[in-house]
């Protein structure tokens, strides 16, 4: 990769600011491809572990609106699923947000719901079962995976290996056009 | 003489034209032909009520209601085959339910028969009491649910949503508020 980016000629500061170019226009593509997963993942973790210590410890003084109405668990692997399920379930009443990030009164009875149903011991499957019988798939917050979302995953991929052929190509070209001019 | 590196030259460039072309095709005909997140019918139409117990409100003048598990249901209801409950889901703090309030009274005034009954979430009954004292009440019973049971068992998305209940059936079905136009479109077909 390197070597075909400075395949070119570095004799001089055109040369550089060329480089830098590029490679600012990949790693623009790299972000534009991969952020939203990393931010995903990063916020997932922070969360999670802040409950959990929240468990062991005492509660603080300061409980934010969203963990004062988190009920509280005892086992931190049941914390975990309801806080995964609470994220796979769609709030009824907004455009768009998932239950856990939801206020809205019919978002706390989906939580209650779902706590009770933990309590009780069912399994995911059966929560998410009893949450479709009450209203439909709409209530899935994730899309299933068909033939029509999976574009959602591979259009970003095609971008992506479509940007970096058209950076390899102007590469390639560069040399024998600079000889042209 | 120096080469002007920003200049993208040949067939990549409507390379790239294309794909933008195509994006705002595609953002376009999805703006204009794709309806805004169009609300999914509710799932129970043509199902039977599900069965929840609810303590009543008492309205003021209402003598105190005794502790009966019938009565503290929506078992409560009329329960004759043809027999219609309009069952309608509303808060006091909700200001849509606030407009449309003037049309349940028509609507009662219309058909003093029909049995309408109110599903209030997650309200305190003093302020349910009040609120309809001044405001006047289409109510033939008033149910609490505190914490949305009945409402996420009926498929509730949001305040105000009505049905319309056949014997035990749900026949029909309105989300927001109530107006005359809907009552006609969805509701009249029904009505004796």
């Amino acid at each position: 990769m390197t070597e075909l980016i400075l395949s070119g000629h570095l004799d001089g500061r055109d040369a550089i600011v060329r480089v830098v170019r590029r490679m600012a226009l990949l790693l623009m593509l790299l972000l534009c491809v991969f952020l939203p997963q990393i931010r995903a993942e990063v916020g997932d973790q922070s969360f999670s572990s802040s409950l959990v210590t929240q468990e062991q410890g005492s509660r603080p003084e300061a409980v934010t609106e969203q963990r004062r109405d988190n009920d509280y668990f005892t086992n931190p692997d049941v914390q975990a699923r309801y806080v995964a399920l609470l994220k796979q379930l769609r709030c009824p009443t907004c455009d768009n947000q998932s239950v856990f990030d939801s206020q809205a009164v019919m978002s706390k009875s989906i939580k209650r719901t779902v706590f009770i149903e933990l309590q009780k011991g069912r399994s995911n499957e059966q929560i998410i079962d009893l949450m479709t019988q009450h209203y439909g798939e709409f209530i899935h917050y994730q899309p299933e995976l068909s033939m029509l979302t999976s574009l959602l995953w591979v259009f970003p991929m095609l971008v992506l290996i479509f940007g970096v052929a058209m950076v390899l190509r102007w590469n390639k070209k560069r040399p024998q056009q600079e000889s042209h001019d | 003489m120096h080469h002007v590196d920003s200049r993208i030259e040949g067939y990549a460039a409507w390379w790239l034209l294309s794909v933008f072309a195509l994006l705002i095709i595609a953002f376009a005909v999805a703006l204009v032909l794709v309806p805004n997140q169009p609300k999914p019918l509710n799932k129970h139409l043509g199902q039977s009520v599900p069965t929840l117990a609810l303590p009543v409100i008492a309205l003021e003048g209402e003598p105190p209601m005794a502790i009966d598990p019938t009565r503290h249901s929506l078992l409560s209801l009329p329960r004759h085959a043809n027999d219609l409950v309009l069952l309608h889901v509303w808060a006091t703090w909700c200001s849509l339910c606030r407009h449309e309030h003037s049309t349940w009274l028509e609507i009662k005034a219309q058909y003093p028969g029909l049995f309408i009954a109110g599903l209030v979430l997650s309200d305190t009954p003093s302020a349910v009491r009040d609120y309809l004292q001044h405001h006047a009440s289409p109510y033939d019973e008033l149910l609490d649910d505190q914490r949305a049971e009945l409402a996420q068992a009926l498929g509730v998305l949001a305040t105000p949503e009505t049905f319309l209940i056949k014997g035990r059936t749900i026949v029909a079905h309105h989300y927001g508020g109530l107006t005359q136009e809907a009552w006609q479109r969805k509701f009249l077909e029904f009505m004796p």
